[in-house]
This record gives C-alpha cells, structure tokens and sequence, in this order.
C-alpha cells in the first residue's frame, strides 16, 4: 500500500472554493481508478481573513503506483481528449486501502505530500498563517523528489529567488493558469500530471473532469491536456551545506511545556507603541503600496484608514508602510485623495525573500 | 445507491433529508454549521419541505426543537462545544418531557477561545440527563446512525431526545467516499410519520406537558426516564437488526470488536480514533503483534452487558478520553470511569487503564495508536501497571 497526497495553497476569501474544487477533481479522479481518498482543507485556518495563507489536501491510497505512469500518462495525452480511454476502476485491495487512509484522518496536515499547487506566485515566499505556526516554507511538507506547480506568468528560474532553500530535490513548475481558465486549478492539474506523475493517473483527470463540468466538460478537458504539454519546469538540486534561516516554521517540540505555559491563557504583550516580534503578516500580501512623494499631500489618510496599524504617523516618512505587517489590502490606496499609492506586485521587490 | 465523497456534516443533513422531517432549528457554531448550511440548501433547491427557523441562540434553538416535537413533528436540531453549553436549560428538560428530538453535536473543546478542535467534554457534561448519545467512526456511519436515531427515540417505549456525535473536523470536514442510500430505501426503514404517542399537544385532545412539579412526584418521574433508558437498549437492538437487514451494514448495537482475535490486550475508544486504531493494529499483525480494539459505538445507554461480554476476555483494557473529568476518581476520563465500573463485578477483571488523548482536537496518528497498542500488550505479558491515567501527545 503507498499514501500520496497533494497540498493546495491558496489565499483567504478569494481562493476558498477553488481549495476545495481542486481537491475534489483529484479525490474523484482517485475514485475512478479504485482508490480511496481523503479531502479536506486545513481546519485551523481563518479563511476569512484577507490574503491569509490557506492549505488544503488530497490523500489518496493505492495498492502500488505503476512504474511506467509516466510514458502512459504521456501516451494518454498525445491523444485526442475525446478519445482517451477509460480508466479501470480496480476494487480489488479497496478495503485495505480504505483502512490505510482512513488512519490518516484524525491530521490537520497529511505527514507528507507528493506535490504542492501554488495558486498565486508571491505564496512561494512561504505562509504564516499564525503567529505560531511560523513561516511555513512552501516546500514544507514535499517529500523528497516532488513537485511544485505554480500559477504564475514568470518562469520557474526567477520564482526559485523566493524560495527557502532546502536539503531536498524537486522539480519546481510554473504554467500560466489563471491565462488558461477562469477556473485555474483545472490547468494547474493538467500540469502536475506531467511533473509529478503516479498520484492520479492522466485518463482518470480527464474523465473527472469531463464528469464535473458537464457540458463544458470537454472544452476543460482539453485545458488540461494543454497545460500537460505546456508546463516550465526546472529540477533543483538539495542545497549544498548548512541552511541559516532568518525565519522558519516551529517544530511542536519547541513549544513551551505545560509547566513552562503561564497558567490561565496569559498572553503577554510587547511594550505599548511596539510592534509585535512574534508575527509578522507580510505572507497574507500579493502587493505592496508604494507612494509617490511628488503626489504626496501629506493629509495622513493613509495612516488612519490602515486597518492593520501598519503606517508610520511620521508625514515626513510620507506615512511609511511597516513592511512586516502591511498585508496589502489597498484601503491606503484607495482612499488616497492625490492617487499618490500605487501597489506594486511584491515579486517586483528583490527584497520580497522572507528567509 | 449514490456514491459520494462527502463529510460528516453532509450524510448527516441526507440522513435527515431521508427521514423527511418537519422542523429543524438552526443557529451556527462550528462545526455544527455544516449540517446547518447544507440542510438550508436542500430547503431552497427544493429537495427538502421542512421548516426552517434560525433562532437568536441555542438556547431558543433547543426550546423551539423541544415544542415542536411536543405538537409531534419529526424535529432535527444540533450545536456544538459552547453552543451546546449555552443550551442547557433547555437540554435539562427536552428528555424529562420524553419528546423524541434528534441533535447532532459536532464535537468541540470547551472554550479555551476559538478552538474548535475536537474534544468529547462538551457533549459528556450531558452525560446524566437522558439523552441517548452514540459515536460514528466515519461519515458512513454518521448516516447510518442518525437515521437510526428517529427510529429508536420515536419508538413509545423509549420517547428520549437523541444525540449524534461527531468528532469535529475529522468527521464533520474531511470528504470521505460514502454509500448514500436511495431515499426509497430509507423510507422503507424510516417512514415519514412517526409512530402515534400519548404526549402530543392537539386541540382534539387538549392536554398539558410539564406543568408544576414537586416531591410528590419527582421520584417517579425520574424512575420512568430510567425505564426508558433500560428499553432503549433492547429497542436499539432491534433497529440495528432491521437497519442490517435493509440496507447489508451497520455492524452491532453497542459494541465492535476489531482485529481482537487472538488478542490479550485491546484499546477501547469512541468516534474517530477507530480509524487510526484500525490501521495501526492492522500494521502490527502484519508484523505479529496480536492487539485489539473495542469500538464503543453507543454511550447512552450504555450497555453494561454487551461492555463487559466484549471485554471479559482480555488482560488488559487500555481506554482512549477525548475528554477528562478534573478532580474524578483516579483522575482520569469520564469513559474510562464508566467502563471500569462496569468490569467490577467480574470475578477476573482485566486490567484497566486510562490515556488521554487528542485534548483540544490534538493530532491522532497511526504511530501513536501503534505506541499505545505495544504499552497494552507489554501490561498484558507483565501485569505491571506503572501509571493508570497517562497523558499522550502533552509536552511535558
């Protein structure tokens, strides 16, 4: 028996469906084949919360993974999508498969996945969802050898940039999805097929989509096989000696013990007018406000809509952004009487890399 | 037959779908608001014809479930953690009014805030009130036993409120595959009119529930909630018969024991944790360690004969709390208390032994329940007990 699971990233609000819709196109293309499978999106998470970084997953048990997945994956997608066969729906170890992964349900995360699709570019900088669970890299839970497909009009040279570096091998991939279909996880499957091939097999996807999409099934179909043949992706090499990292995820053992914890759920908070050095929310952030001190009047506007606290109130710093903690919700932008805020997308920011 | 992959809270809301019932009352709490949300869609596409009131709070909820099973509709309701809490004025008198209310209880920590995380205290502190309660291992059995619950509460000789638990988010949210049953074939188990009662309010029969009570007659009325609870026990025998018959699963009434052939020792638990408990132990056989586990499936009531028929034939028990009694005998968990009341009386008593686990909806992995299942098995080659309630997963 082998458990692979998938991760899907994504932000607050916006991208709550399309955790779930991604989970559920995979989840059903395991059935079709005989597996069973968990989905499910992380619970802990406040998804309400603007540009918050969100998981959810797939877990799927199968008896083996087929060696040659790939050349038949890649056989299946030189077809028509019209004319690519049925998968087989082999119910012969389900039972034992069931149990297997239904031992994996009482998780928040699954112990580790096989590939991660990252809905938006800028979340490869790593997810701080709370104060603590830390910077959670995005390669946090990839086994050694995944994949991670981003939905991103950059190529996956510039993307490796932000990324943590890690003792780990991996294929790094990037398909412009949202270019592809409104619905961009249907493209960001038809790529993670070809990079990480074995967790689903390419005729099973294709006749799970097929079947959810109904009559566009077909036009979606065919977003799949066009993301399979389009996908950039480059292999990155473990990182060579030790990894000094400014910021990281906590592991469970570092938390303070039940005789160390303050009794009563204290809290203690930093000093008054003292930002807090145990989160930072610059993850929750796709751009970044930047003013222009020509259009600048100096009214402070900015400063007192920030619903976050994140301006300076000093005019002469024309109200300076505190770059841990903005998470780029554009109310200063929007209010800005002189239009002197732009947001800037914050991979244009050579400075964006949070490790 | 449709095959589904769904959550907890979906087949829960089916189940109710299925048993056609009249009145549900509805004010969210995580993880409760599923079930809520989904009820409410079937409502607006047309799928369900049932009222639907969203109430100021539980509290108001748990009244208005309580009255309209009074005029004899077929009611659901539900909540969670706190919500659950706030309601218990009106829980204290929905069983002592021997209205047959059906209420999910997504399972939820007491409120250290916002922490939905799973934990089995809220629903126990209804423990002694006489309201039924059972646990579905998996979305499957949350169907299963939430239509099974009309027919058991409904039935003249028990009349008593009944609770469907849910582990929070392990049930209630992760997706599942799952067998629906047609609707034809759960109103063949279930009709849509529940059998006729005595204690019906109707203007042809003008009648009053409840009304002033004093030692003249409490006594009695509690000795008649204590006889329902007793009948309850061979009723549910009867629907878990029919239930298999009809539809091919729903394993025993009370008690499942799994991979306990051969077994010296076994874990006992409620809920989910059978899950990792089954692939844990089935990992263990592959490598020849023989360790069993004894699912509970229904706490109230309780049945002492089919607990202590399972267990009398093990060295040592080993239960697993998702919930912890502070100051308790031994200070250990409330099912841990009951289950090794029940062992008393037997002449050669296995060991039993308490772990607190998942507290606040902490992780339970296959590894645990491996470590957990060899410490039994150790006790039973040993008959040392170095440490009757130990604490798993805590960082101390």
């Amino acid at each position: 028996m082998v458990l692979v699971a998938v991760e899907f990233d994504g932000r607050g609000v916006t991208q709550t469906a399309l955790l779930r819709a991604a989970s559920d196109i995979i989840c059903a293309a395991a059935d079709r084949e005989g597996n069973p499978s968990l989905g499910y999106e992380r619970y802990d998470d406040a998804p309400d919360r603007v540009g918050v970084p969100i998981k959810g997953f797939s877990v799927i048990s199968k008896y083996e993974i087929p060696k040659d997945q790939a050349e038949k994956d890649a056989a299946d997608a030189a077809l028509p999508v019209d004319q690519v066969p049925a998968p087989v729906c082999d119910l012969s170890h389900y039972k034992d498969c069931y149990e297997e992964v239904a031992g994996e349900a009482m998780l928040y995360e699954p112990r580790s996945v096989d590939a991660v699709l990252v809905y938006d570019d800028t979340m490869v900088r790593g997810g701080e969802p709370w104060a603590h669970i830390g910077l959670q890299a995005i390669h946090e839970k990839l086994k050694d050898g995944g994949a991670i497909v981003v939905n991103s009009k950059k190529d996956p040279e510039f993307l490796l940039n932000f990324i943590q570096p890690t003792n780990k091998r991996y294929i790094l991939a990037t398909i412009d999805a949202e270019g592809m279909d409104k619905i961009f996880v249907v493209p960001l499957i038809g790529a993670m097929l070809r990079v990480a091939p074995g967790i689903v097999s390419y005729r099973s996807v294709i006749y799970a989509i097929k079947d959810r999409y109904k009559a566009e099934g077909l036009k979606k179909a065919e977003v799949v096989k066009e993301a399979y043949h389009k996908v950039k992706f480059i292999e990155v090499p473990p990182a060579k000696g030790p990894i000094q990292l400014k910021r990281r995820s906590k592991r469970f053992e570092e938390f303070p013990t039940w005789k160390e914890m303050p009794e009563g759920i204290v809290v203690y908070a930093p000093p008054v007018n003292t930002p807090n050095p145990h989160y930072k929310t610059d993850t929750f952030r796709t751009y970044r406000p930047v003013t222009d001190p020509a259009k600048c009047n100096k009214d402070g506007l900015c400063w007192l809509y920030c619903p976050d606290s994140a301006r300076s109130p000093d005019p002469e710093k024309l109200f300076e952004i505190y770059v841990d903690y903005c998470k780029g919700c554009g109310v200063c932008a929007e209010v800005c009487p002189t239009k002197a805020i732009k947001m800037v997308y914050e991979l244009d920011f050579k400075e964006a890399r949070l490790w | 037959m449709v095959r589904m992959l769904t959550t907890g809270t979906t087949t829960i809301a089916t189940a109710v779908k299925h048993a056609d019932v009249d009145v549900i009352s509805a004010y969210p709490i995580r993880p409760y608001t599923g079930v809520m949300n989904e009820l409410a869609r079937m409502i607006a596409d047309g799928e369900l014809d049932a009222e639907y009131i969203v109430c100021d709070s539980e509290h108001t909820q748990f009244e208005i479930a309580k009255h309209a099973a009074a005029c004899g509709a077929r009611v659901f309701t539900g909540s969670a953690g706190i919500g659950w809490a706030f309601a218990h004025e009106a829980l204290v008198v929905t069983p002592s009014d021997r209205v047959p209310v059906v209420a999910m209880v997504g399972n939820r920590a007491l409120d250290d805030p916002g922490n939905f995380g799973v934990e089995h205290t809220d629903v126990l502190v209804t423990r002694d009130l006489g309201w039924m309660m059972c646990w579905p291992e998996n979305p499957q059995e949350a169907y299963d036993l939430t239509l099974m619950g009309y027919k058991i509460a409904e039935n003249p000789k028990v009349l008593l409120p009944y609770i469907v638990n849910c582990d929070g988010n392990f049930i209630t949210h992760v997706r599942f595959p799952v067998d629906l049953p047609d609707e034809e074939l759960a109103k063949e188990f279930l009709p849509s009119t529940p059998p006729p009662r005595h204690n019906v309010l109707h203007p042809d029969r003008p009648l009053s529930i409840a009304p002033h009570v004093d030692y003249y007659w409490g006594a009695e009325i509690r000795r008649q909630m204590d006889q329902a609870m007793k009948n309850a026990i061979e009723v549910t025998r009867k629907v878990h018969e029919e239930f298999n018959k009809i539809f091919g699963r729903g394993g025993p009434p009370f008690v499942e024991e799994i991979y306990t052939e051969g077994a010296d020792a076994v874990l006992m638990g409620v809920g989910g944790m059978a899950m990792p408990a089954r692939a844990a132990l089935k990992q263990l056989r592959r490598e020849g360690i023989k360790v069993g586990y004894v699912k509970l499936r229904r706490f109230r009531p309780f049945s002492t004969e089919d607990v202590v028929n399972a267990l009398r034939k093990f060295k040592v028990v080993g239960v697993l709390d998702m919930d912890f009694s502070f100051g308790s005998a031994h200070t250990g968990g409330i099912i841990f208390q009951e289950v090794r009341s029940a062992l008393y009386d037997l002449p050669d008593r296995p060991k039993v032994v308490n772990y607190i686990i998942g507290l606040g909806g902490r992780e339970i992995t296959v590894d645990v329940m491996r470590s957990l299942a060899k410490e039994v098995n150790e006790i039973a080659k040993t008959g040392e007990v170095k440490q009757v309630v130990k604490w798993i997963g805590l960082r101390e």
